[in-house]
């Protein structure tokens, strides 16, 4: 990355044409003629200079200025302070990608240093043709050094809309085209050729090469934003005829397009809410209706809330200063207007409403998003169809209340039909929420349907997950798991548990078996061993499986959902019912935190 | 342009800094002639820290590859990026010397 110093360019461009052309001269003598500067610089010592005007910092930062031209007798090797001073001028006047100042900078100083060579080598007779001998370089570098040096390069750069032309000529006797060697051949000289034509979008050479011209485009992405800015609709309030040329002059020579004019605040307002104008530049002393009170007005209406409004102050009233802002303005100029100023405030305050409007359009995007990822994740959990198919086949019932606590979460739950006699029912609960928790979900989905795993055998089931989590989920991450084999023949219950709630079985006298949901989360260490337990279930009992969300959740009393809190539920009820009452108890809490998840079985 | 040249063995690692142009011309000589003073087998150009480099800085390489090409020792340059990487893709020089 190449660093400029933050000196105005008027002085930058002293200092570096000094040190290049080894001038003293103070001041330097900068002449104006239209919107062109031209710099003339006394190829000798004793050269004479026409009649000048000094330019000012302001004249040379007047966006206006598009074109220089100036002509300078290089005296040292180092042209690349003569670059950055371009750069910076190109840089102040128009938005320049990085990549595009790397094509400007390779390409004008290929350009600088052809016009060194050869023109230089022109004003000597021994050197005709020399540059063939790399050598050489060396030998036109001493020569550059001394004050002999006779040769004045002419420049001229001009920013288009969407173009930066560049032209050099020298006063040498140029090249032949043979001299330039195509890229990938290993000669020591005409190199230049190749770099500039590869990093300007069109190159032309004339006068046999002492002159030549580039082009560089502006990517269409910066022409974009450069002609979104100048698209914007401004709205000058002004009753001063003077005073609206004026800053109309201004934003024109800038290349603000669109612009409207109102004369007194009532007119403002109308053409406010009329226009629907980017931004409003604001006179505070107006007939009718004055600044403070349009800018009362049109902030009490929504759609108006964020218009950036620049006001224009005198210095000698400072109590306007505040009283503008309390009133709702962005900004504030002072009267007189400085073009620079105006222009710069102006240009910010578009830019920031452009990227807040891309800001929202991205979170547009986020959330658009976020729900197609929602919607992929209630698919991967058990659908209608495949519940009905359950309960055709083993008599189950199931039901079951999904909640992500932003879009999407890390629960998932499962069903896996094994046998004529036996289903498999898991609920796993992965670290954190949101769209890691979630990606991990999708993962272990994924790990689940690849593994070979013996379903009717609960720990080998959470063993073999346990290793493969390990290997693939971050430190920091894991989850917690469930899995449990009901057989309907015997009417057992066969279970293992990584770190689990406590599940709860309802049996048909309306009494509670807590399960066991000790064991450590998967993922988090190698090797873990779980145990399998078996318990009976029979016919109409329930079986009550939830996320810790449930039980984590704090009221707005500051107070959770107990186990006697969910017993009483559960007791109250047939199953069904039971759980529609634990779904309507967790809605009483605060916004959940994290995912919920809570699934009833009933045989 | 800064340089610092480091010996192993008798492989030379010549670490460049700044900006490599037509400028640095007699600064470059000295370091041709301390590479081949010391009749290196390798020697590895490293570009991570040059910001800028043009055709003269280009030719100079070139310069260094032919001398070395003809006491048969090895050039490899590295860590371009930016656009020194641009440049050195321009002129092809990928299939002028090895890269490290």
């Amino acid at each position: 990355m190449l660093t400029i110093s933050t000196q105005s360019i008027s002085e930058k461009l002293s200092e570096v044409l000094c040190a290049a052309t080894g001038a003293t001269l103070d001041p330097l003598p900068f002449v104006s003629k239209e919107r062109a500067i031209h710099i003339a610089f006394p190829a000798t010592k004793n050269g004479q200079i026409p009649s000048i005007t000094l330019l000012t910092d302001s004249d040379l930062n007047d966006q206006s200025l598009t074109q220089i031209t100036f002509s300078i007798a290089l005296k040292s090797l180092d042209i690349f302070p003569l670059l950055l001073c371009i750069l910076v001028f190109l840089r102040e006047r128009k938005t320049i990608s990085l990549e595009l100042e790397e094509n400007i900078l390779s390409a004008l100083h290929e350009a600088l240093l052809n016009a060194l060579i050869h023109g230089n080598l022109g004003q000597y007779s021994d050197y005709n043709n020399s540059y063939k001998m790399f050598d050489h370089f060396a030998a036109i570098g001493e020569m550059l050094l001394t004050n002999d040096v006779k040769e004045t390069l002419k420049m001229s750069i001009e920013i288009l809309p969407e173009q930066i032309a560049i032209s050099i000529t020298d006063s040498g006797k140029g090249f032949s085209e043979d001299a330039i060697v195509p890229p990938g051949e290993s000669a020591l000289h005409g190199r230049g050729m190749t770099i500039i034509r590869e990093c300007a979008d069109i190159v032309n050479i004339s006068d046999h090469g002492s002159t030549i011209s580039m082009i560089f485009t502006c990517g269409p992405q910066q022409a974009q934003l450069f002609s979104k800015l100048e698209n914007s609709h401004i709205l000058i309030v002004e009753d001063v005829a003077v005073n609206r040329a004026i800053i109309s002059r201004i934003l024109k020579q800038r290349g603000f397009k669109t612009i409207s004019i109102a004369i007194d605040g009532e007119e403002a307002y109308e053409k406010t809410l009329l226009l629907k104008p980017d931004l409003v530049i604001l006179d505070l002393m107006l007939p009718r209706m004055d600044g403070y009170e349009y800018c009362r007005r049109i902030r009490q209406n929504p759609a108006f809330e964020h218009l950036p409004i620049v006001v224009q102050t005198v210095l000698s009233q400072p109590e306007q200063r505040s009283k503008a802002f309390a009133c709702g303005a962005s900004d504030l100029v002072t009267k007189p207007i400085n073009a620079y100023e105006l222009i710069a405030r102006i240009v910010l305050l578009l830019e920031k409403q452009s990227l807040l409007n891309d800001l929202r359009e991205y979170q547009d995007r986020i959330q658009h998003e976020l729900s197609s990822a929602r919607s992929m994740q209630h698919s991967i959990m058990p659908n209608q169809q495949l519940i009905k198919d359950l309960e055709a086949r083993y008599s189950i019932k199931t039901q079951s209340f999904f909640q992500p606590s932003s879009e999407i979460g890390g629960d998932l739950w499962g069903i896996r039909m094994i046998s004529e006699a036996e289903c498999a029912f898991y609920i796993v609960d992965f670290s954190g929420h949101g769209i890691t928790a979630a990606l991990n979900v999708f993962r272990f989905q994924a790990m689940l349907q690849g593994l070979m795993l013996d379903m009717t055998d609960p720990a080998s089931v959470l063993e073999k997950l346990n290793k493969k989590l390990k290997e693939i989920l971050s430190i920091g991450q894991f989850a917690t798991m469930f899995y449990a084999v009901i057989n309907t023949l015997d009417d057992t219950l066969h279970y293992a548990a990584a770190g689990s709630t406590n599940p709860a079985i309802i049996k048909k006298d309306k009494s509670i078996e807590w399960l066991d949901g000790k064991g450590l989360p998967l993922g988090a260490a190698n090797g873990a061993e779980y145990k399998n337990h078996t318990t009976t279930f029979t016919e109409e009992d329930g079986l009550l499986l939830y996320s810790d969300a449930l039980i984590e959740t704090a009221n707005t009393e500051g107070g959770y959902i107990t186990t006697e809190n969910i017993e009483s539920c559960l007791k109250a009820a047939s199953h069904p019912l039971a759980f529609n009452k634990i779904i309507a108890e967790f809605k009483k809490q605060n916004t959940a935190t994290d995912d919920l998840t809570i699934i009833m079985l009933s045989r | 342009m800064e340089f610092s040249i480091q010996q192993t063995g008798s492989t030379f690692e010549v670490k460049m800094r700044g900006r490599f142009t037509f400028a640095e011309n007699q600064k470059f000589k000295t370091i041709l002639q301390q590479s081949l003073h010391a009749k290196p087998s390798v020697v590895i150009f490293d570009l991570t820290e040059v910001e800028f480099i043009d055709s003269a800085g280009l030719g100079m390489l070139l310069l260094v590859k032919d001398e070395m090409d003809a006491v048969g020792a090895a050039i490899l340059l590295k860590g371009a990026s930016g656009q020194v990487k641009k440049m050195l893709n321009v002129s092809c020089f990928e299939v002028l010397f090895g890269m490290a």
